[in-house]
């Protein structure tokens, strides 16, 4: 592994990846997009990983982040409207061997995916989830997402949205076989990057929830939060997420929260007025699905021969 | 006085028992047994009660899940009329409540979106309930409609997918509420199962799918791709729904209030269907001079007494009565294609030359047809209002004079297939027939339209 200083070392030894490795496409989206942010911490990672670019597979649905596999230099999957998980989980069901990114909106996974959202946890699957939320349905042009905060104009909402908005970490808490779940925002580079990979090691689906501001349609939605540091609370712990000193001591509020508690985590994910980032479940002892879908990949010719005329033998009269 | 209290026995209709055994297993004293005996009416095997042990503990009577498989004995039920009072008198056929015409004043044109056009028929034809998604290019007719129904009575309801508005269409229209969704090509996809479920029971609604580039994710341009997909394939099964194709912003206001007046005279689902560009495109629009107060027809499922006995539903068990209610489809689908073809033509009454176009692609044959005859060139536009039906009469009208037809089309032949389909079924031979064609959100431009006809003419002289 390279350490972070790689940035702004000039000569790698030339049978490492750069990060320039991972550039795909000139990225088009507003300026002060999160979804740059987020684009380049996974390119980091996949730098500091040193993950072979052929060995990794960007997976999207549709909406603003969903442009992601475009601008990664790898494998990618521009999948269907709320399909990305099904899409991610159809690639990783029987090639375990690559690493899956799926990168998703809250329209796309906590709307039109919702079904798929809630299978995909069951599932499991060795693959690392980030949920682009910025509350509001930017591609097209400023719709009412599930995450839109209650009263926020938009304009199929002109008057102010009625419903209160859907918790996608509560939610997510809430799914059978529940493995890995983490928040963080697009406004903190060092703390993204730290959540990301911690949900890359992680074995089994990592669900990270990515608070954003849309530039152009919800560009103050965290302004309380911003202005006032005590409403931003970082989550600590020794089996939680690590993040360097220097970034750690901004931080004006922080919470030892074991991420092996459940009860605990879902305090932390229905906080009023405040939002705590960081790991905030964590158990890596599930039963992982692409563990039994991957079965037989190992046989060779002859033993599926075998087991096919095995097959046929039990039809014969 | 008796100590004890007289305990009802336990009375088994054995027809009703289905043998489950569950009265065994709740029984204290072992006095159920599982029969022996086929019950001639059920073909089960009921249980036996050996009243000889029985203490009519009454346990198997609250076991049994069967509602009158097993019952106590002795026990008068309360006459219900003393409990609830007099029952009303059963559900009778209930009238229906016929549309009224509201007279309009008089006022100056509008200048509107095609989008915004349509969503003004809509209201205008008394639609007070859109459902829909997000989807470029159609959005702006939701929005349209979340700004203003919610002061109109009405409401405007933004769903979770497709696949939730379509089923969201089921049901309002199911309750006999006219409502309509704006979606494009991929949303209309996601809507096709509910749609054959729709003409399976005969429910009305209104779909404007605003066409975009295709297949797949496409993009977000004009395409006439799903011609094919509207006039033959709505979902599984055999169905069919009239299908309007407006070509100008004034035709989305008209064509939308039309689809409402035939989506609930033929109780089936009505398709319109625009482009990106014509979405888009803004225009003069006419209102017309009176706007429907939708009424209520006695099929629906009201929530009255009088409309106690409808039932929304397309399942049909047995075979023959499956075939029966294909039959009845198939009766309107004749109807409606005997009854609702519709054409618009431009100068085509002495043309040699017929061009077939719709949507915006017509257009543009507008202006090269003006082109054409400036040169001397006898060409003429047919603009099939009605998509399918195909207007294959006010074609045939034609073809006395029109030496060949030139489809102009953004897709890859789909017109085309329903011009040579009709022909076919009218047992038209021989026509010449040409193309012009773009895909992928290009569109034919007038000038190519002139130039493509320019050479067919020489080919023929």
């Amino acid at each position: 592994m390279i350490k972070k200083e790689a940035d702004w070392i000039q000569e790698l030894p030339p049978n490492q990846y750069t990060i320039e490795d991972y550039d795909g496409g000139e990225a088009r989206w507003c300026p002060g997009c999160g979804d740059f942010a987020v684009l380049s911490a996974v390119k980091r990672i996949c730098r500091d990983n040193q993950i072979p670019p052929e060995k990794m597979v960007a997976v999207s649905g549709i909406g603003c982040s969903s442009r992601f596999p475009h601008y990664m230099n790898t494998y990618g999957f521009h999948g269907l409207h709320g399909r990305a998980l099904p899409v991610a989980c159809g690639i990783k069901a029987r090639r375990p061997d690559l690493d899956i990114w799926v990168a998703t909106g809250d329209g796309d996974c906590c709307s039109i995916g919702a079904g798929h959202w809630i299978h995909a946890i069951r599932y499991n699957m060795n693959i690392t989830v980030m949920l682009f939320d910025n509350n509001v349905y930017g591609l097209t042009k400023n719709q009412s997402s599930p995450t839109s905060p209650q009263g926020l104009v938009t304009s199929t909402h002109p008057s102010g949205t009625w419903l209160p908005p859907l918790n996608p970490t509560l939610a997510t808490l809430g799914f059978t076989n529940v493995s890995f779940v983490a928040q963080t925002v697009d406004w903190n580079p060092p703390h993204l990057y730290a959540t990301l990979n911690a949900a890359y090691q992680h074995k089994g689906l990592s669900f990270v929830r990515i608070m954003q501001r849309c530039p152009t349609f919800t560009p103050n939605l965290f302004d309380p939060i911003i202005n006032d540091p005590t409403r931003l609370i970082l989550l600590t712990h020794e089996n939680g997420i690590e993040v360097e000193p220097a970034v750690e001591k901004k931080f004006k509020n922080k919470v030892v929260h074991d991420p092996s508690d459940m009860t605990g985590a879902r305090d932390l994910s229905t906080l009023e007025g405040k939002l705590a980032i960081g790991l905030l479940f964590h158990d890596p002892n599930t039963v992982i699905y692409d563990e039994f879908t991957n079965h037989g990949l190992d046989m060779d010719a002859g033993d599926k021969l075998k087991a096919v005329r095995e097959e046929i033998a039990r039809f014969a009269i | 006085m008796p100590k004890t209290k007289e305990r009802p026995n336990p009375v088994l209709l054995p027809s009703l028992c289905k043998g489950c055994g569950r009265c065994i297993e709740a029984c204290p004293k072992d006095c159920i047994t599982m029969g022996d005996q086929i019950d001639q009416q059920s073909g089960l095997i009921p249980v036996v009660i050996d009243y000889d042990i029985c203490n009519g503990c009454g346990l198997c009577i609250t076991a049994c899940p069967e509602p009158y498989g097993l019952t106590a004995d002795g026990y008068e039920l309360e006459d219900p009329a003393r409990l609830y009072g007099e029952r009303g008198p059963l559900a009778t056929k209930p009238d229906a409540i016929p549309a009224q015409e509201i007279p309009l004043p008089k006022c100056e044109p509008l200048v509107l979106k095609g989008n915004y056009a349509a969503a003004v028929g809509a209201l205008l034809a008394g639609c007070r309930h859109v459902f829909g998604y997000p989807i470029t290019p159609s959005t702006e007719g939701a929005e349209l409609m979340a700004k203003l129904l919610p002061d109109m009575n009405g409401v405007f309801l933004q769903a979770v997918s497709e696949v939730a508005t379509v089923n969201h269409m089921y049901g309002c229209g199911g309750a006999g509420l006219p409502c309509m969704t704006f979606t494009s090509s991929p949303g209309f996809s996601l809507m096709l199962e509910g749609i054959s479920y729709m003409v399976g029971a005969e429910v009305p609604a209104v779909f404007l799918n605003v066409m975009r580039g295709g297949p797949g994710l496409g993009n977000i341009a004009p395409e006439q791709a799903d011609i094919k997909l509207v006039c033959r394939g709505l979902g599984h099964g055999n169905t069919h729904a009239i299908v309007l194709a407006p070509t100008t912003p004034q035709e989305m206001l008209d064509l939308t209030r039309l689809a409402f007046e035939l989506t609930f005279k033929y109780r089936n689902p009505v398709v319109i269907v625009a482009d990106g560009y014509l979405g888009q495109m803004t225009g003069r629009v006419d209102l017309p001079d009176h706007m429907i107060k939708p009424g209520l027809p006695d099929w629906a499922v009201w929530g009255d007494h009088a409309h106690r006995n409808n039932l929304i539903n397309s399942i049909e068990l047995a075979e023959v009565d499956l075939e029966r209610r294909n039959e009845n489809l198939n009766d309107k689908y004749a109807k409606m294609t005997a009854n609702e073809q519709r054409a618009n033509l431009f100068r085509a009454d002495d043309a040699e030359i017929l061009i077939l176009a719709c949507n915006t692609p017509a257009r543009m044959v507008k202006g090269a047809v003006e082109k054409l005859r400036q040169v001397g060139i006898a060409a003429g536009l047919f603009h099939p209002v009605t998509l399918w039906p195909f207007p294959i009469e006010k074609m045939k009208s034609l073809l006395g004079h029109v030496k060949t037809v030139l489809v102009v089309e953004a897709s890859a032949g789909q017109l085309e297939d329903e011009l040579r389909l009709a022909f076919s079924h009218a047992g038209i031979e021989g026509m010449t027939i040409e193309n012009l064609r773009h895909m992928g959100g290009v569109l034919p431009q007038e000038d190519e339209i002139v130039r493509k006809v320019i050479e067919i003419q020489g080919v023929e002289s």
